[in-house]
């Protein structure tokens, strides 16, 4: 088993986790669930390959934004005495990866010269990451961002993924899709409850 | 601050396993910023081109010591296309011991899925290639990387200086060209056998949208510069700068918008080089040109230049003896039909045709790949009508005679 499966073991266990909590098949069923979906993604060959293998041909491996998110989603109760404010926290991972890919996606599929996707590949940047998470870690209320980067952080200096940009671990388009979707989803729901008191 | 626990009340020991997790997180993270600081630290310039002066006149004339012209050489042939009803995008690479390897797709259309990447060799003794063999297939592409592979395009390759051969090429899971992704293998027998493939990320979008045209130049740490383009969103030329072990160090943008691509890099000293590129964009169709003084690090506003070429790959390397470039390309305004030479100076600010490769009212002569070889001679391989790969190869003498004949002189 590579990182690429190992990242997306850990994206669809919390997928499998939630499909079989809204099926109400109750805690075992959850964790069967849970168990079953990246088991059968890995386990189950379609000529020739399997279904993480298919998922990697989009998407070589999800990166720890996505990981993290289907986390926190699939075990909220579960995580949240660790946090002051569970859903704050959620919410400030999800608004830094919305700025990240909506400042950085359009530039770096061409909208100009600069490409900060290219900055990614470089050390100085690594260096500048690895600073602002040790600040995460100092300040404590920052604790699912520091998670989010250090895990990054740790898997690009040892070369785990496909990939050699620090770029591709901190965050992908499914994340980045996720987190906008959410986003606005939030600001509906605030709109109309602002409509509905007035 | 305080964290709790299950509500409100704070439990004093699940708050020390807290701050005992978000140590070890800091530690993490602070020897992350170490180990990083110290790669900064101990970080080597910037490697620049490496340039190999074949200085082919220099042979010719130290040959035999007299100063007796020889017959120019001036040769064609047709690769042999392994069987395939359709054969397209040759490139061209020097070979350990001399020889040169052409590598191009064919199958039965472009795009198909059973097109494979075919490999032939010439002999430099017999003047002949080998027959064509397949080095890369859809299926072995898919069974090295545990991947869903559409289909196979463009090859790109280099013999690096330890005598291993790079081959580059795109491959497609999802949608067309547009959604490429590139491979390599390399080969450390000069093409008998392939180590397995490795994928590179070079978009953070899925990783789709680089391709691969033409060969990369070395670098002087061992590592090469590989000219790419994407086109998806845009259509635009990058240069990627490729470690001695496979690892993307660094990307460089030559241009941006929905104009240039297949950029062809070629290296006239240790730090200048220059892009020259297929346009796709509005008329006037003109070949498009940047160019760079620090080895790859920066580029120049792309130019237009007087070469006309109407969205058709160009070929482009350097003649350092001769402190200039020449440049194969489609010399027809409107199609493929007509495949040139063109050689330009130093800053490609004097750009002179000098002979028509082919020159027909119709058919199709095109995506050019050249390359020298240690003897000092000129091979050039393109498409010929997609049924074939057509070979030239010419030394200096006759390369003179051409530039003769054309008034052009460019001065070392």
């Amino acid at each position: 088993m590579n990182f690429s499966d190992l990242m997306w073991i850990l994206t669809l266990f919390p997928l499998g986790y939630s499909l079989g909590g809204n099926v109400r098949a109750g805690r075992v069923g959850q964790l069967i669930a849970a168990c079953l979906l990246p088991a059968a993604a890995l386990l189950v060959p379609i000529n020739g390959i399997n279904i993480v293998g298919y998922l990697a041909s989009i998407l070589y491996e999800p990166s720890f934004a996505l990981v993290l998110t289907c986390v926190c989603v699939a075990f909220r109760s579960r995580l949240s005495p660790l946090f002051d404010e569970f859903t704050a926290a959620l919410l400030r991972l999800r608004v830094i990866i919305f700025l990240s890919g909506v400042s950085l996606y359009p530039m770096a599929l061409g909208l100009g010269y600069f490409d900060p996707y290219a900055l990614f590949y470089r050390p100085q940047t690594a260096f500048v990451v690895a600073l602002i998470a040790c600040g995460m870690w100092m300040g404590k209320r920052h604790l699912l961002i520091a998670v989010w980067l250090t895990c990054s952080l740790v898997a690009h200096r040892f070369d785990l993924g496909e990939s050699d940009n620090l770029f591709d671990y901190l965050l992908d388009p499914i994340a980045f899709a996720v987190a906008s979707i959410s986003i606005c989803c939030r600001l509906i729901r605030a709109w109309r409850f602002r409509n509905a008191a007035c | 601050m305080h964290f709790s626990w299950r509500g409100q009340n704070p439990d004093g020991r699940r708050i020390r396993r807290y701050q005992l997790a978000a140590s070890v997180g800091f530690l993490m993270s602070a020897s992350v910023a170490i180990s990083y600081g110290i790669d900064l630290l101990s970080e080597t310039p910037q490697s620049e081109f490496v340039i190999r002066s074949i200085s082919a006149r220099s042979v010719a004339v130290k040959g035999d010591g007299t100063d007796a012209p020889s017959v120019p050489l001036y040769r064609t042939q047709l690769l042999d296309n392994g069987g395939q009803p359709s054969v397209h995008a040759a490139t061209l690479v020097n070979l350990p011991g001399g020889d040169i390897g052409a590598f191009w797709f064919g199958g039965s259309r472009e795009g198909g899925m059973d097109v494979e990447i075919w490999f032939a060799r010439y002999d430099q003794q017999t003047g002949k290639f080998s027959p064509a063999r397949s080095v890369m297939s859809r299926q072995l592409l898919a069974e090295q990387l545990g991947r869903y592979i559409k289909k196979l395009g463009n090859p790109a390759a280099i013999l690096d200086e330890n005598g291993r051969v790079w081959l580059f090429f795109v491959s497609v899971s999802v949608g067309g060209w547009a959604t490429s992704s590139i491979n390599f293998i390399t080969s450390d027998d000069g093409g008998k056998t392939w180590s397995s493939a490795r994928r590179l990320v070079t978009s953070p979008f899925f990783n789709v949208s680089t391709l691969v045209r033409n060969p990369p130049v070395l670098l002087t740490d061992g590592g090469f510069a590989l000219p790419v383009y994407h086109e998806l969103a845009g259509k635009f030329a990058e240069i990627l700068l490729v470690a001695p072990n496979g690892e993307i160090r660094n990307k460089t943008r030559v241009t941006w918008g929905r104009d240039a691509l297949q950029p062809s890099l070629a290296a006239i000293s240790e730090s200048r080089g220059a892009v020259f590129m297929r346009y796709a964009g509005d008329p006037p169709m003109h070949m498009q040109f940047s160019s760079t003084r620090d080895a790859g690090r920066h580029f120049s506003r792309p130019r237009p230049l007087e070469l006309p070429n109407a969205d058709n790959s160009v070929a482009a390397a350097a003649l350092p003896e001769a402190n200039g470039f020449w440049i194969v390309y489609n010399s027809s305004e409107t199609g493929r039909s007509a495949l040139s030479i063109a050689v330009a100076d130093r800053d490609v600010s004097m750009i002179v045709p000098i002979h028509d490769l082919e020159s027909a009212d119709s058919g199709e002569f095109s995506y050019p790949a050249i390359t020298t070889d240690i003897h000092g001679h000129h091979h050039v391989a393109w498409t010929d009508n997609r049924q074939s790969i057509k070979h030239l190869v010419f030394d200096d003498n006759w390369l003179t005679q051409a530039l003769d004949a054309s008034w052009v002189i460019l001065s070392p």
